[in-house]
């Protein structure tokens, strides 16, 4: 009675059918899903814009200077006495680096094997760095700030 | 079908029920059975078809409705994406920091259809806004609008407030307005933007169409921590000599980038449209004034470079110049001979009349037109003066012209043409913003000498012995090598000069050696104090404010302090001394003198 191509052409149709629904639907719900990240998105750059003006207005240069000279103490930049040329002379030296300038070097332990085998490998200069002190990791536990404080000194700061 | 096609099958038939049922047999059996399978796969996949709709309807609603939880749901849910209005352009300053900015804001609007206690309304209304009276608001809830705007632009906390009555007819409707997180402090640069969001005045209206069109920021010149420092230290001078306002600029001598400028009295740009107009007056670019001894800075560079003019050139100012009815004093007069230095340096109206006179009136006006006095100049605000010039130009406006009266120039324009001459000699006009194309423009501009370099390095000379020996003292600041020149002119009033009406004006360069910045300052009509022994020139007005502006901006632009001798142990301007005489070799001449004098005196007794 049915012809086995009518069966097919039917079932073929069923499924073409099905898929151009459940594709239309999977648009019309990511659309949406867009629609939302695209809305929530501008609220969020609006409230950036709004943070940042904030940010600026706090930061005006007038509130800033009746903030440092009510808390610190701090006068305007400038004084009777004219004592710039004099103040030249008391300006620090600048503070040295604590992370060294050249990559340092693995100690010979922990040189491999094949490194020391591989007469091709050019040796690594030696260059010393007397004015850096090595930054030792604590063997013991403890604190973040106590390290800190190590490795400040280690480095000459105060 | 025809009957004998019928006749041709074989038909037969039985008896069901007393009625006869006719069996097809054949071709026409299975054509009908062949539609009534068509039908029956058509009933079928509509069947289906439909299944499926009542199935996704059935998720939808009672499936995924059951599953979604309130607190899951989505604020932004939205079938539609909001479309991005185009939003005004920012305007940042030099290092970014924001000047103007258009912020989302609530606006109440009102349908008086729908409120049904206007009464109610207006008056919890106006308990919010306690600037809008009861009166008014009930006016505006009572009429037959449909739409009425309360209040535009309104606080997120008045919003809320608003949200909390609940009263039906009232809605918000989201506008942009325009915020200043700087306030007053660049008013007259930046400007202001009107309610619907158009600029008004500065920036704002001078880049009004541009700032609309896109929403990149704009970048100026100025630096709001030298705007910061120019307007504390105006506006403590002005207030310390009790003047009528002040104005200033700071400007980059090398490519005319204006730091900063500064008209006070100034206003808020939130206000604009309530500001009263004096406030609004632009005294830096918009207003033109005769800026007096300041002019002195051109006559003296025209004489150099056009008549190649010699240091040792001495010029007679014993006597007033007198020119038909007119006659030309000096306001400290020296009664000496003086040099082409000492002119300057004592700011001698006699002498720069003299230099004037020699210069010629058409090259002092070609001079003049060249370094952009007598033009009216061209940057980005829309607030530009026009210089008032003498018409017709007699002898004796070159005279006066010379020394800075009967000719009348905005500040921007007396600032850029003193940073040609200073900067080597290189034209340089204002400019606010910062930009590829106005850079371009300005290294373009680089290419116009309105004097040579030998001119250029005579002159820095000239404003740095101004500082060290003459009315310029008190601009001052130890290690920055400061030059300048001092400048008082009387007001014009009714029936000639008010002598009471000044402006007093002092334009400092600096570091004298290698110039790279100038800052003016100019004070209306300061009155005498006890601290300035009742003087309000521009030696006690504006010479100490620039030193003040100086010492305070030079820690924020990095430049370090130097000493003030070369490794020969000779000053910068040591070239001409020789042609001066200093406060110590005059006094000892003054005694001298009087020692002969008396005597003479005793001699003949």
């Amino acid at each position: 009675m049915f012809r086995l191509s009518g069966i097919m052409a039917v079932m073929l149709a069923t499924v073409c059918g099905a898929l151009l629904f459940w594709t239309s639907q999977s648009v019309q719900k990511t659309e949406k899903k867009v629609n939302e990240l695209s809305n929530y998105a501008q609220n969020e750059e609006e409230t950036l814009r709004v943070l940042s003006a904030e940010w600026d207005y706090l930061n005006r240069p007038e509130r800033l200077e009746e903030l440092s000279y009510k808390n610190l103490n701090i006068n305007q930049a400038y004084s009777e006495k004219d004592v710039f040329v004099e103040a030249v002379a008391e300006i620090p030296e600048p503070f040295m680096p604590i992370i060294p300038a050249i990559k340092p070097q693995a100690p010979a332990a922990f040189v491999s094997f094949e490194e020391t085998k591989n007469k091709d490998t050019p040796s690594r200069p030696q260059e010393k760095l007397s004015h850096i002190r090595p930054v030792v990791m604590p063997e013991n536990k403890q604190t973040f700030e106590d390290f800190l404080n190590g490795i400040t000194t280690a480095a000459g700061g105060e | 079908m025809s009957f004998s096609f019928i006749s041709s099958q074989k038909i037969s038939g039985r008896t069901i029920g007393g009625a006869q049922k006719i069996q097809m047999e054949g071709v026409r059996q299975s054509a009908l059975e062949k539609a009534k399978g068509r039908l029956v796969l058509m009933s079928a996949f509509f069947v289906i078809a439909y299944g499926v709709v009542v199935a996704r309807s059935a998720d939808l609603t009672i499936l995924q409705g059951a599953l979604v939880q309130p607190q899951e749901e989505n604020i932004y849910e939205a079938t539609q994406a909001v479309p991005q209005k185009q939003i005004r352009g920012d305007i940042l300053d030099r290092n970014g920091v924001l000047l103007a900015r258009s912020l989302q804001t609530a606006s109440l609007f009102a349908d008086p259809k729908l409120i049904q206690n206007p009464e109610r309304v207006a008056k919890d209304l106006s308990e919010i806004f306690p600037d809008i009276s009861y009166g008014a608001m009930l006016q505006r809830l009572q009429g037959n609008k449909r739409f009425v705007w309360v209040k535009r632009n309104i606080t997120p906390q008045d919003q809320n407030k608003i949200l909390y009555l609940g009263h039906p007819g009232l809605n918000f409707k989201k506008e942009m307005h325009r915020v200043y997180p700087q306030g007053a402090l660049a008013s007259h640069i930046v400007g202001a933007a009107g309610v619907d969001g158009q600029g008004l005045a500065g920036i704002e209206g001078g880049f009004n169409d541009l700032l609309s069109s896109r929403d990149m920021p704009l970048h100026l010149t100025m630096d709001v921590r030298l705007q910061h420092v120019l307007k504390r230290e105006i506006a403590a001078t002005v207030k310390e000599f009790n003047a009528v306002g002040g104005a200033g600029v700071v400007m980059d001598i090398e490519n005319g980038e204006v730091l900063a400028a500064v008209s006070l009295p100034d206003f808020d740009p939130h206000d604009f449209t309530h500001v009263k107009d004096n406030k609004k007056f632009n005294r830096f670019s918009l207003g033109v004034y005769e800026l007096g001894s300041s002019f002195k800075i051109f006559s003296t560079a025209a004489l150099l470079e056009k008549n190649n003019a010699n240091m040792a050139q001495r010029f007679d100012v014993r006597k007033p110049l007198e020119v038909g009815r007119f006659k030309i004093r000096d306001f400290h007069p020296e009664k000496r001979i003086l040099s082409l230095p000492e002119v300057f340096i004592h700011s001698s109206n006699i002498g720069s009349a003299m230099m004037g006179q020699e210069v010629g009136t058409q090259e002092l006006k070609n001079f003049y037109k060249d370094i952009g006095l007598l033009d009216t100049p061209d940057y980005e605000l829309p607030e530009k003066g026009a210089p008032i010039i003498p018409s017709p130009w007699r002898e004796v406006n070159t005279l006066t012209a010379a020394y800075g009266h009967g000719i009348a120039v905005s500040p921007l324009q007396l600032v850029s043409a003193a940073a040609s001459i200073v900067n080597g000699g290189i034209l340089v006009t204002p400019t606010f913003v910062r930009s590829e194309k106005s850079q371009k423009e300005s290294s373009m501009r680089r290419n116009v000498r309105v004097v040579s370099p030998q001119t250029s390095h005579r002159m820095r000379q000239l404003l740095r012995l101004v500082v060290t020996e003459g009315t310029g003292g008190k601009a001052e600041v130890n290690g920055f090598l400061v030059g300048g020149k001092t400048g008082t002119a009387e007001k014009p009033g009714k029936g000639g000069y008010n002598r009471k009406s000044l402006i007093s004006s002092f334009i400092g360069v600096f570091p004298m050696d290698k110039p790279r910045y100038a800052v003016f300052v100019m004070v209306d009509e300061p009155k005498g104090t006890k601290a300035s022994f009742g003087y309000a020139t521009g030696g006690w007005v504006g010479a100490p404010t620039v030193k003040r502006v100086i010492a305070s901006i030079v820690s924020i632009l990095g430049i370090a302090p130097s000493v003030e001798v070369d490794d020969n142990g000779n000053r910068f301007e040591e070239s001409l001394m020789r042609h001066v005489k200093t406060k110590q070799e005059l006094k000892q001449e003054r005694l001298l003198n009087a020692a002969l004098k008396q005597e003479a005196s005793l001699g003949t007794q």
